[in-house]
This record gives structure tokens, sequence and C-alpha cells, in this order.
């Protein structure tokens, strides 16, 4: 399969601070990619980097170009959205349809329409007009009209109630998403896009912790709930994470099989969220244990 | 082609203030004032006219019938014709003083706006170069809303001109045409152009300086170029005891000055001339569009690395 984003010890430093530190990764074309970390973990910067808007140390290739150097050639075959809060206030959705049209040669104005017909949205209006769900709904509709191949999307619901998280999700499944299109999503709220996701990076302090399909870490990842005498045999084990549970204490474990736990315990398969603290907070997870 | 015109229809939605709202009133102020003063003129004055049109000594009397400061008053067409003259002039220096006033305020927030708000990032998202960024917003600066004013400009003089030929017709029972013969219309508008032409050549390197600023700053691009200007002026002469700064501010706002002067000279004079000239043989010209050169640079490069505030 074609990558699509190549990225080779990727490096970035602002004065002291390492803020990323020789990240790989490789995107196949028609993947959902979530990059999930906490705030702080690099996740913006990196995404700058892969879009050309700020500059890293390392080889980056993006639909072949090189975004430091053909990040206008690049961003036509490239969408993204740092959040939905960054349509400039003082122009009219019209105005806003014709500048699309006029600056990007795959924008269907037509399609952006067909989006917008399913909306509230006035024409006339200008975005400080809009309610925040509707910027919302107007950038999603432009990003729609973009024939991209990729679709970057950096916290694309930040500050928005559950209902449009949900509108925007579905939309980005349902009308942009198919075998060609890849698209990357940074979020620390994992819950939430877990259900999305064909592939998922945990990124912490600058590094990549974790690199995985869903289908893969649906295998890798497990979680127990072991009582008061059984949870020796399981901290033998080695679990990545040990917690306070109703009944007993809680165990996350890697590369272990059903068959190897079931004797400890409830065993059932470890979601994203729980796997990403286990992942982040490391040795935090470690202080908790026999807490 | 499309996405060049969309750049500058973006900065006239963005800007529409300065783009033809503020000329707008200007126009309707002008105008509005030339009518007032005109009705004034039809109700204080009687004019006793002999109009001869083969001749070029036409006789012309003035004679107030409520007392004004014209009573008695005698003014021969020139005279009159001259006063449009005049009046096309001072309304081209009022809208060119507009121009210069919005067109600064136009370049320092130009590049700084977009930051402040984060739409730089929506703008950053589609297939755009900061060259092509800079490029139109200097372009803009340098030439477009220059023309624009000079177009309103235009309008008002027609506008201001038709409603001397009115009143010329009505209350002095003259040819509107004979009038528009005397007044050097075509003559005030190439002038007005080739001092548009010459002011954007000189003006650049000060657009592209306010450019600059306004790509480096993150609260206020004036407030920081008077920084620069001021600590430079302060080190220059405490440590160093010259004054080159000052001397180049003064020499550059100088040949504006001279700029100011070929728009107000007869076209066929010789003065214009040796100005234009003056001007383009000078190197200060050639270096200020090298100024202006490494300031598109630094701008971009700004725009490029250092866009977030």
């Amino acid at each position: 399969m074609t990558a699509i984003v190549t990225a080779k010890n990727i490096n970035k430093r602002f004065g002291r601070h390492q803020i990323l530190r020789g990240i790989n990764l490789d995107i196949p074309a028609g993947k959902i990619v979530g990059l999930v970390g906490p705030n702080g973990a690099g996740k913006t910067t990196l995404l700058q980097a892969l879009l050309g808007l700020s500059v890293a140390a390392g080889d980056i290739s993006v639909m072949g170009r090189d975004p430091r150097k053909e990040r206008a050639a690049m961003l036509e075959d490239v969408c993204f959205i740092a959040d939905t809060a960054t349509l400039p206030r003082w122009i009219s959705v019209e105005q806003l349809l014709e500048y699309v049209a006029g600056i990007h040669p795959k924008f269907s104005r037509q399609r952006a329409e067909k989006f917008l017909a399913d909306t509230k949205i006035r024409h006339s209006a200008k975005v400080r007009q809009l309610s925040k769900g509707m910027v919302t709904q107007l950038h999603l509709a432009l990003v729609m009209a973009i024939d991209a191949k990729l679709l970057v999307l950096d916290e694309p619901t930040l500050g928005l109630d559950i209902v449009y998280r949900r509108r925007f999700y579905d939309a980005l499944l349902n009308d942009f998403y198919d075998q060609d299109r890849t698209i990357i999503i940074t979020t620390h709220q994992v819950e939430e896009i877990e259900h999305l996701l064909t592939d998922v990076l945990f990124i912490h302090d600058g590094e990549i912790v974790l690199d995985q399909t869903l289908e893969s870490f649906e295998g890798r990842f497990l979680k127990l709930i072991a009582g008061q005498d059984t949870q020796q045999q399981a901290r033998s084990l080695h679990p990545i994470m040990e917690s306070r549970a109703l009944a007993g204490r809680e165990f996350i474990f890697e590369g272990r099989s059903v068959d190897e736990l079931m004797a400890l315990g409830e065993v059932s398969m470890a979601s994203l969220a729980e796997v990403f603290v286990a992942k982040v907070t490391g040795v935090g997870g470690a202080a908790e244990k026999h807490s | 082609m499309n996405s060049i015109i969309t750049q500058f229809k973006r900065e006239v939605w963005e800007s529409p203030g300065i783009f033809y709202k503020a000329p707008i009133v200007l126009f309707v102020l002008i105008i509005f004032l030339s009518a007032i003063s005109f009705y004034s003129l039809q109700n204080g004055v009687v004019a006793d006219w002999d109009l001869q049109s083969n001749s070029e000594q036409w006789s012309w009397s003035l004679h107030s019938e409520i007392g004004s400061d014209k009573q008695g008053e005698d003014a021969t067409p020139q005279t009159v014709v001259e006063k449009i003259s005049h009046g096309q002039y001072i309304i081209y220096i009022l809208f060119g003083i507009g121009c210069l006033f919005n067109t600064i305020n136009y370049s320092l927030s130009a590049l700084v706006t977009d930051r402040k708000d984060r739409s730089v990032l929506f703008f950053k998202s589609l297939p755009l170069s900061e060259w092509q960024v800079v490029s139109t917003k200097l372009v803009v600066a340098v030439f477009l809303l220059p023309l624009a004013y000079w177009l309103f400009a235009l309008a008002t003089v027609v506008a201001y001109t038709i409603i001397a030929g009115a009143f010329a017709k009505v209350v002095l029972g003259a040819d509107p045409q004979v009038i528009w013969q005397q007044i050097s219309f075509f003559s005030t508008l190439a002038l007005s152009a080739v001092g548009l032409v010459l002011t954007a050549l000189w003006a650049l390197p000060m657009y592209a300086i306010i450019l600059t600023f306004s790509a480096l700053a993150r609260k206020s691009p004036l407030g920081l170029l008077g920084a620069v200007l001021m600590f430079l002026w302060v080190l220059e002469k405490w440590i160093f005891g010259t004054h080159y700064l000052a001397d180049t501010l003064r020499g550059y706002f100088g040949g504006l000055e001279i700029v100011g002067q070929v728009s107000f000279v007869p076209l066929e004079s010789l003065e214009l001339r040796s100005n234009a000239w003056r001007l383009l043989a000078a190197p200060g010209l050639y270096i200020g569009l090298a100024i202006s050169a490494l300031c598109v640079f630094a701008a971009v490069w700004l725009r490029d690395r250092r866009f977030e505030i």
C-alpha cells in the first residue's frame, strides 16, 4: 500500500525543551489514524511539522512531497482543520465559499452548497454571527467539498458540545472517508474517536509510545479484574498498569493471552482510553500499584 | 489568475472601510459641501454675465445683492475656471491624504490581524504560499489602494465640475461646455496618474517595512516600529554621535515631497520632467527597491516560521 505520510527521525526543539524525539511514521492510504496524547505531548507540533507549518529536523514526505519546500502544492491534496474556531470572523458565508472556490483547485462549490443546504446557515451571515456549532458545520462543509487525499484534524471538536461532536465525526465517516482517503485526527478525548479508527498512535513527551492497528490492538491489550486472592499472581505477570476497581483491583496487560488470565479473575478487552492512560502515566501507574 | 483575483477580493472583503467606505464618505462630503457652497453663492450673488465665446478676453462681473464680500467685485471667467481647477487639486490632495493614512493603517494590520484571531491557520490550510500572501498585500498597499483612491478622486472631480457647470448655466447663464473646455481636466488627470506611479515607486520601501513589522509584531506593529526607530536614533546619537538615520528619513520624505510637487505642476512644464527625472535617477529609489525586496523576504520568513502569537 502506498504511504501517504512518511516521517523519519523527526526531532524538534524549542530552546532547551525537546518537543519531538526521533519520531518515525509510515501512514498508508485508506487509514483513519488517531494521534492520541495528553496536553503538551507534541501532537500539534508533530502535525505542524507534517504540514510544513513548522520546521523540524528529519525527513518528511506527505503525498510524495516535502512539506517544507512544497507546502502550497502539497495542500492541493491535503486538507487540515486546526480547530473550527479558525475561520475568519469578518468574512460572510458567501464570500468564504467564493474565496475557497477561487483558491483551491479541488474545491467543489456545488458539493459545499449541498452540505450547507441541510443546515440553518445563511449565505449572507458573517462567521461572527454564527454559533460555534454552525461554524463547525461550515468548516466541515468546506473540507468535505475538497477532493483531498489526506485530511488532518487537530483537536477538531474542541469546545463543542456532545451533539455537535457526534455529528462532526458521523459526517466525517459517512461523507468524507473512503478507501482512497486518509484521515489523521489528534485528540486527547480517546473514547470519542475509538470507534472511528483503523490505527492508533500514542504520543507522550515527544515520543511515539504505541503504533498499532486497531485490529491488533484488540488482541494485544487485556483488562483483568482480580479479587484479593489472585492479585499477587496477577502482579507477577507484569501488568502495565494497576488501579483500584469496585470489585478488587484492575490490571492492564500487554501481550498476554486470555487463557493465561482467565483463572485470575474477570478478563475483558482493554479500551483505548485505558491503554492510553496505562501507557502515558507509566511511572504514575506504577506508583499507584499496591496503593 | 483566478486565485490572484480572489486574493485581491479577500483584501477588499476584509477591509471594506479602507477600500471603498472611506472614499465614498469623502466623496459625499466634498460634493455635499460643494453643493452648499454653490447654493450659498447662488443666493448671495447676482451675476452680470457677458460671455463672448470666441474671445479670450471674456468679461464677467459678479455683484452681491446682500452685501457679501464680493460686492462689486469683478471677475473673469478665467478666474472661475482657475477656481474650479484649484478645487480639482484640493480634491486630489484630500484623497491623497486619505489614501496615505488608510494605506499605512492597512499595511500595519495586514499581517498581524489573522495571527491575532488565529484565522492564519485557516488561510494556511489552503494551497497558497506566503509569497503570494505577502506580495498581494504589498501590491494592494503600493498600487491598488492608491488606484482606488485616484478613481474615487476622479469621480469626485467629475461630479464637482458638473455641479460647477450646472451652477454656471443656471445662475450665470453660461455654457457649461465652455467651462469644461477651459479647465485642464485631462491634464490634471494625467498628472495625478504620473504622480500615482512615482509615488508607488517611492513609497514601496515604506510599505514593505511596515508590512515586515506587521509580520513581526505580536501586539502593535506601529508601537514596535516606533520603538525600533527610537532605539536606533538614540543609539546612533549617543554612541556614535551621528545622525544618519534622521538624515535618511528626512531625505526619504523629501523625495515624497518631490513626488507631491510633480503632481501639481503643468503637465508640459520642464519642472515636471526635471523632477520626474530627479526621482527616477535618484540612487535612493533603487536602494529603496532593494530594501523592499529584503523586507518581502523577511516578512515571508516570519510568516513561515513565526506566525503564531
